[in-house]
């Protein structure tokens, strides 16, 4: 009888040993793998286009400008939402560019024409006046990439970029 | 007398196998262990599949007016995609042997470090260029190797070639 006894219970921990050991050596491997599995990375939809409709760039005096102010108009001229963009001007012969809107909010849209705010929506127009110093000296280039929330993260349109070349005039 | 040996060979049978699986798995966890370690991860992903996913414009800007106290030469960058860059690692095309194993400039990071997503920078560069002196600019990007902050050059692939043309 205590033999019997002895026995069931070594059969049901081996059990529970494989069963443990299975899922435990099948969960490490799981996750193993996932590191090196590419998983979907969120991307923006190919409909997504911001165009600019027109900038300007003035000075903020006639005679010794110490900063210029920009005028940007662009309408959201794609099939989705656009939750924010990436505005930055730099010299037209270089790629390296500076921000306009605020470095740490770029994907806040605040001044849409019509008085709204947050996202810009297919047809809506969007209205943004900069300031940008020091004075430029040649031709500047404006460009502007669409930002889209996807998963409750921002994610940037790398293929929807947009340019403008523009040359800052006195008032 | 056959009965007795029956008797205790299922027993040996089992303690057999437990060690058996016991040196196995031993043996797998030694192996997995030691190669998980030379992965770099970034997020929840090994490293690699981050780079495949960095999107940035380069050129070498003649007349940077940033870099006026040393040779007036930049590199620039416009990081367009959804990593962020830390540094770049420059390699010269060596014309002669055909290949690009001519290291320029290593380990090098932009004014004010990391350019995140969506931002831009530049590195001043004192090195002499010729017209038509042809690079490959690789990304570098920050990842975690042992719980420790590592720059990790990305694949060659995963760079850009640029030519300089004052």
């Amino acid at each position: 009888m205590l033999r019997l006894n002895k026995k069931a219970v070594s059969i049901m921990v081996g059990y529970v040993l494989l069963i443990a050991i299975a899922v435990s050596l099948s969960t490490a491997v799981f996750f193993y793998l996932k590191l090196y599995l590419p998983d979907e990375r969120p991307e923006c939809e190919v409909d997504i286009q911001l165009t600019i409709d027109s900038v300007k760039c003035v000075w903020n005096d006639a005679t010794i400008p110490t900063y210029v102010n920009i005028d940007l108009n662009m309408t959201n001229r794609g099939l989705f939402n656009v939750e924010g963009a990436f505005i930055k001007i730099g010299d037209y012969n270089r790629v390296y560019r500076t921000d306009l809107n605020p470095p740490n909010d770029p994907t806040n849209i605040i001044s849409i024409c019509n008085g709204a705010s947050g996202v810009l929506k297919p047809g809506e127009k969007f209205c943004g006046d900069y300031t940008y110093s020091p004075v430029p000296t040649v031709s500047q280039e404006i460009s502007v990439q669409p930002v889209v929330w996807i998963d409750n993260k921002p994610v940037l349109c790398p293929n929807a970029v947009v340019t403008k070349t523009i040359v800052c005039m006195a008032p | 007398m056959i009965k007795g040996k029956k008797g205790v060979s299922p027993v040996v049978a089992t303690v057999l196998l437990i060690v058996i699986v016991i040196v196995l798995a031993t043996i797998i966890f030694i192996w997995a262990r030691g190669f998980l370690s030379e992965s770099a991860t970034k997020g929840d992903r090994v490293v690699e599949s981050s780079c495949e996913d960095v999107n940035f414009e380069v050129q070498i800007a003649p007349t940077a007016s940033q870099c006026i106290s040393e040779s007036n030469w930049a590199i620039d960058i416009n990081n367009i995609g959804n990593v962020p860059i830390y540094g770049i690692k420059v390699l010269k095309y060596d014309d002669s042997m055909g290949s690009i194993d001519s290291l320029v400039l290593a380990d090098q990071t932009f004014v004010g470090g990391t350019v995140t997503v969506g931002k831009s920078s530049y590195v001043c560069i004192t090195n002499t260029l010729s017209s038509g002196d042809k690079f490959r600019i690789i990304p570098k990007l920050l990842a975690e190797k042992e719980s420790t902050k590592i720059a990790y050059t990305c694949p060659e692939k995963d760079g850009q070639t640029i030519v300089y043309t004052p």
